[in-house]
């Protein structure tokens, strides 16, 4: 939702370890991390903050790492999933890194590389990720387009 | 989160340190006062004890930078413990912000490596609002490391962190947190109005503070004459 980036961040997980050197910190082990709308499934977050100490970005690993987030109240669950997801809070920016793949609305796209803008809700996919073998071996970008009404032709 | 959280665990763990160097420097004070005494000690007695211990430390320039008050402090030979009874420590440390620990106990194992602060420990850093809370803390000079194998929460500006136990290696200024970690983080937190408010009260609270006697205890206020 418009707000979710205002709302509080809350986070539960197996451990956490702080390096105040590098300013990160790492949570293992059954990760879950709410704000708002947003949800982030991982077994791995490592959550790094600008100078400015907020969360600039949130990375997160899983076999697979798994987001979602409601766009609108309206609008259904925008879902994703990859090997990792990196989460660029000030930029309002997801990347779906590795074995991609993102649900949004009625349409998927899957690949190596998912990029969703959370804002303008536009997304841009690519196999330029190494790890972009699909299942069936093919390194393409897939993406099934549902027509705009065309569940309402269905529905009548 | 918490700023993760600041400060880092080496400046708030080094407080433990200021903390042990406190009790330490009673312990130098022991010697003299056993050999006053050299009296036949029976088991489980202790062979010196403080009441109303007020203890100042001071800098190479004269200027006081840490205080310890405790109702009660013995050492007992037969196991070279020393415990100080609801001590209560403020302090300031390298960039001049203030500290304050307090506990039950603070108690010093034989031979002076471990300290532990027992019973509603906590450290705060006001100026931060940023508060460690658990019921023991540990702390190790050899092992250069503290921890807690009790349930620990850190706040910070609204911000929390839980867990089951906690470790903080001083070298590698890293702490872990481990079993059932619990937080909520504060997108984006700068210096809120939370913070400020913490460190009005504390100015407002260091000029008087009740002690357990209900004595008005202005021990922090004044400058204590060098009697060192």
């Amino acid at each position: 939702l418009d707000n979710d980036a205002n709302q509080p961040i809350n986070i539960a997980a197996d451990s956490l370890s702080l390096d105040d050197k590098a300013g990160t910190a790492t949570y293992t082990g059954r990760v879950e991390m709410r704000q708002g709308s947003m949800k982030l499934d991982a077994s791995r977050v490592d959550i790094s903050r600008a100078n400015s100490g907020e969360i600039s970005l949130v990375k997160a690993t899983g076999k697979r790492a798994y987001l979602e987030q409601k766009p609108t109240p309206d609008d259904k669950l925008v879902k994703g999933w990859a090997d990792t997801i990196l989460y660029h809070a000030l930029e309002r920016r997801v990347e779906l890194v590795g074995n991609a793949r993102l649900e949004k609305g009625d349409d998927t796209f899957e690949g190596g590389y998912v990029e969703y803008f959370l804002d303008k809700r536009q997304v841009n996919a690519n196999n330029s990720s190494d790890a972009s073998q699909k299942s069936d071996g093919s390194s393409r970008v897939h993406m099934t387009l549902t027509p705009r009404g065309a569940n309402t032709s269905k529905e009548n | 989160m918490l700023r993760l959280p600041r400060p880092s665990p080496r400046l708030w763990l080094m407080l433990l340190l200021l903390l042990v160097g406190g009790v330490l420097a009673l312990i130098e004070q022991r010697n003299s006062l056993e050999s006053a005494i050299g009296t036949q000690v029976n088991s489980g007695e202790p062979d010196y004890y403080l009441d109303g211990a007020d203890m100042t430390r001071f800098d190479a320039r004269g200027v006081p930078f840490q205080d310890m008050t405790s109702p009660h402090i013995e050492h007992t030979p037969e196991d070279d413990v020393t415990i100080a009874q609801a001590p209560k420590i403020r302090t300031n440390d390298s960039e001049d912000r203030r500290w304050y620990a307090t506990g039950k106990r603070g108690v010093l194992s034989a031979g002076g490596d471990t300290f532990t602060l027992e019973g509603n420990a906590q450290l705060r850093q006001p100026s931060d609002a940023w508060t460690l809370d658990t019921d023991v803390l540990n702390y190790s000079r050899e092992q250069n490391r503290a921890w807690s194998d009790v349930p620990v929460v850190i706040t910070q500006n609204g911000q929390h962190i839980e867990s089951n136990s906690f470790s903080a290696d001083l070298s590698k200024d890293s702490a872990v947190l481990d079993g059932r970690v619990r937080g909520t983080l504060q997108p984006g937190k700068g210096k809120s109005a939370a913070s400020k408010e913490a460190e009005r009260i504390d100015e407002g609270s260091d000029a008087t503070s009740n002690d357990s006697e209900g004595r008005v205890n202005s021990t922090f206020e004044a400058a204590p004459e060098a009697s060192q």
